[in-house]
């Protein structure tokens, strides 16, 4: 700090310096404010982003060219993080596995710093703000291969660059992952347009829904063709990497994943701890607003772990447990971790959320908490169920991904726009 | 014969295409065309195979070309920095201005062109004509050669399937003069008789302030949920969204406030579509009342809301319409019969020149003889 200081105490000298030496309106002055915007481009990230994406794009091409022939633009909420294990992160590594190149435009919090763009490993990171600057720069590329958007965040901004890919030729997806409207009536995703949303709903060539109350929502708006696509998983989360033991419980519960106050049911929590001293409920993940020291002794706060260690973690556990709350936030979702729990063999209790589409027999639903903790017990009376992990089996993102294709192969409006860029009908 | 035509930029625009298709037409006329643009862009793709006869640099090294090459005609389109050339320039070129912006700001160079470096203007219609000898103050004669139809409006148009509403639809750049606002106006009052229709807008916007008052207005006029904007397409893709306009049973509609021409509206009577136009030229040199298109009145938008809802309503006259206006553009802007044109205009000045060339000699001028089209 003390070097940073000296050197900014210095530049200032240097600035006044220079103030005197090219008084205001001087060429000099003009000179130099010329020099320091030049230098403002050359360090500022942003723009060397921009550039180095200029680069990065024939790149990109190139590595889909040659496998599959095709891109996927994501625009996604959040970032490409595997420990996260977000749809779109799961959608983005499926596609790379086929060789489908991805280009991954993520929203990010102001003065995050931007991930390094890396195209050769068929996926590059581009942070929402630097792709709404020159949208036509990425919609306007890419003309050896076949280009299609999968969109999970309908931001407002994205009205013009729709109206460049339509243009281009891009295949629209508008994959609606969350009740945005509920989000936004807790709170939350302030920047929410429902009319943009419902003019995606409208011009997207294909729409799909994680749930079937979204799907059923969608087709009383909008009157169009919805596919229901729910979330999955991958094939290797039950595999326990090595034993971690954790202390038992007469019941020991467990949850993995986001913490967040918009879903996560913590008065539910706390009073089914409370009333059931000898539980105990292991937390797993992030985002929570609670102090960890506040939680009462049996409800065990681990922090954000490797998604190659859950299994081993929920090895020591009698069940599962989603309790988020009851409202359109939860109502709209489809929790990845509900398959999962039921792939590591796990019997499930949750509140707020629907069981996953065809999953309903495997998943017990509370609407209180002592209903919650009733269904606990009966669920850890439960003994192993091989259908649950069958389910589970048959729900990864492999077949998920196969099922988006299916349903772009067979939207007449993506058969009508290959055909405007010059497919055969 | 060797021509040089010069041009401001190399984008994907209408007058690349247009040069484009001259390229092929006038060597099988027997002429040696030769493009020169001044700024470099993404059209360079339009001229894929025509490379060695495309140039692209500054007025500078223009200069040092014109130095260097000879040609037998000079043709610039719209692009008055020819006239300011310095350095190494020939001062005895004699340009032919090819007059084609419909914007009058861009329109200003015709005041200050002068008989000793401007031969003759080409206007692509008889309006334009009219408004280039408005603006000339020297005496320069002025011809019409008609815009040649681009090669890919050419084939037999297709039903293309899966629209459920008629498609009204705009063309167009979108600005001031091209008046997008008014389509959108007029798409409001559309809404308010008929509910089932979409509306596309097929456009690039000069400044990125459009795309949000775009968004806002159409949402204040209750379009917005029924617009689809394509913003930009690439030009030989045009003639399939028209083919799915005219399948949806829509129509292709025009609210300019200036044309040169009226090349988008040519086009998708190309393709069989039924056309929506106000009554002012240069639509009425091309468009006919009832036969291949409806008018309405130039001043008043919403006076085009029952001509639109007649077309809509009516499929056998659309049908009828859309027959007729192919036949009718095909007759007169078929690269088949334009380019024939421009070649024996072109010709008629070359010999004209050589003539002057010899009877300036003898004290006569025969160039300014050559009887104006």
């Amino acid at each position: 700090m003390g070097v940073r200081k000296l050197f900014n105490c210095w530049i200032d000298k240097l600035a006044n310096l220079l103030k005197k030496i090219f008084p205001l309106d001087s060429r000099g002055r003009f000179l130099l404010q010329r020099l320091r915007a030049a230098l403002f481009k050359l360090v500022d990230p942003d723009v060397r982003t921009g550039r180095q994406l200029e680069r990065l794009l024939p790149d990109l091409e190139s590595w889909a060219y040659e496998r599959s022939g095709s891109i996927f633009l994501v625009i996604s909420p959040v970032q490409f993080r595997e420990d996260e294990g977000q749809r779109a992160t799961n959608f983005t590594q499926e596609l790379v596995r086929r060789g489908i190149g991805v280009l991954f435009v993520y929203w990010r919090w102001p003065g995050q710093e931007i991930v390094p763009a890396d195209s050769n490993s068929g996926i590059l990171q581009i942070p929402m703000d630097v792709f709404l600057r020159k949208p036509e720069l990425i919609l306007r590329s890419f003309n050896r291969i076949k280009k299609n958007i999968l969109i999970e965040y309908p931001h407002p901004d994205l009205f013009g660059p729709l109206s460049t890919a339509q243009a281009a030729g891009w295949i629209t997806v508008y994959d609606l992952v969350d009740d945005w409207a509920a989000f936004q009536h807790v709170g939350q995703a302030a920047w929410y347009d429902p009319a943009f949303e419902r003019y995606l709903l409208l011009h997207a060539d294909v729409v799909l829904a994680v749930r079937q109350n979204l799907v059923d929502r969608v087709i009383s708006w909008t009157g169009r063709q919805v596919v229901l696509v729910p979330n999955g998983l991958v094939p290797d989360i039950d595999t326990i990497d090595r034993p971690r033991y954790l202390e038992q419980g007469h019941i020991t519960l467990g949850y993995f994943g986001y913490l967040s106050d918009a879903w996560f049911d913590w008065p539910l929590l706390l009073e089914v701890a409370e009333r059931h001293p000898a539980w105990r409920i292991y937390l797993i993940g992030y985002g929570m607003s609670l102090e960890p020291g506040l939680l009462p002794g049996n409800i065990v706060f681990l922090g954000k772990k490797p998604r190659s260690e859950l299994a081993s973690y929920a090895a020591n556990w009698d069940v599962a447990i989603v309790p988020f709350k009851q409202g359109g936030v939860a109502r709209g979702a489809d929790p990845i971790k509900t398959y999962e729990y039921l792939a590591m063999d796990l019997p499930v209790v949750a509140s707020g959320v629907q069981p996953p589409s065809g999953g309903e027999e495997h998943v017990l639903c509370a609407r209180n908490s002592l209903e919650f903790a009733r269904l606990v017990e009966k669920a850890a009376a439960s003994s192993t169920e091989p259908d649950r992990c069958r389910f589970a089996g048959s729900c990864t993102w492999e077949e998920r991904l196969n099922l988006l294709f299916s349903a772009m192969a067979e939207s007449p409006r993506v058969r009508q726009k290959k055909f405007l860029f010059g497919g055969v009908l | 014969m060797r021509i040089l035509f010069v041009y401001k930029y190399l984008t994907l625009g209408g007058v690349e295409t247009v040069l484009r298709a001259r390229l092929n037409m006038l060597s099988a006329h027997g002429f040696e065309p030769t493009l020169w643009f001044l700024n470099d862009g993404p059209g360079r793709k339009i001229f894929e195979g025509w490379e060695s006869s495309v140039f692209v640099g500054s007025e500078r090294k223009l200069a040092a070309f014109l130095k260097m090459e000879r040609f037998d005609l000079y043709l610039t389109l719209d692009t008055p920095e020819v006239f300011k050339l310095s350095g190494n320039a020939r001062f005895d070129i004699h340009w032919i201005v090819e007059f084609h912006t419909p914007y009058p700001e861009a329109q200003e160079y015709m005041q200050y062109l002068s008989s000793d470096t401007v031969q003759a203007v080409i206007t692509p219609s008889q309006y334009q004509a009219a408004q280039a000898r408005a603006l000339l103050w020297e005496p320069i004669p002025v011809f019409v050669c008609p815009n040649p139809i681009r090669d890919v409006f050419l084939s037999e148009p297709v039903i293309v399937p899966g629209n459920k509403e008629p498609i009204v639809s705009w063309i167009g750049r979108l600005d001031e003069l091209k008046n997008w606002r008014g389509f959108i106006d007029l798409a409001g009052k559309l809404l308010e008789t008929r509910e089932d229709i979409s509306f596309w807008i097929i456009g690039d916007y000069p400044s990125r302030t459009v795309e949000k008052e775009l968004e806002g207005l159409s949402k204040i006029t209750g379009v917005y949920e029924k617009l689809c904007w394509f913003r930009g397409v690439d030009h030989m893709h045009i003639p399939r969204f028209m083919d799915c306009i005219r399948s949806s049973g829509g129509i292709v509609l025009s609210t300019s406030l200036g044309e040169s021409f009226g090349m988008t509206i040519a086009e998708a009577m190309a393709r069989k579509c039924a056309v929506v136009v106000p009554d002012k030229s240069p639509f009425c040199e091309f468009v006919e009342q009832c036969e291949t298109g409806l008018f309405y009145h130039r001043d008043e938008i919403s006076a085009a809301v029952p001509s639109v809802l007649r077309l809509l309503e009516d499929r056998d006259l659309r049908h009828r319409m859309g027959v007729k206006g192919r036949m009718s553009i095909f007759n007169t802007y078929h690269p088949a019969r334009a380019i024939p044109v421009l070649a024996q205009t072109l010709q008629q000045f070359f010999q004209a020149q050589k003539s002057d060339v010899e009877q300036s000699k003898t004290g006569n001028v025969l160039f300014s003889q050559m009887s104006e089209v």
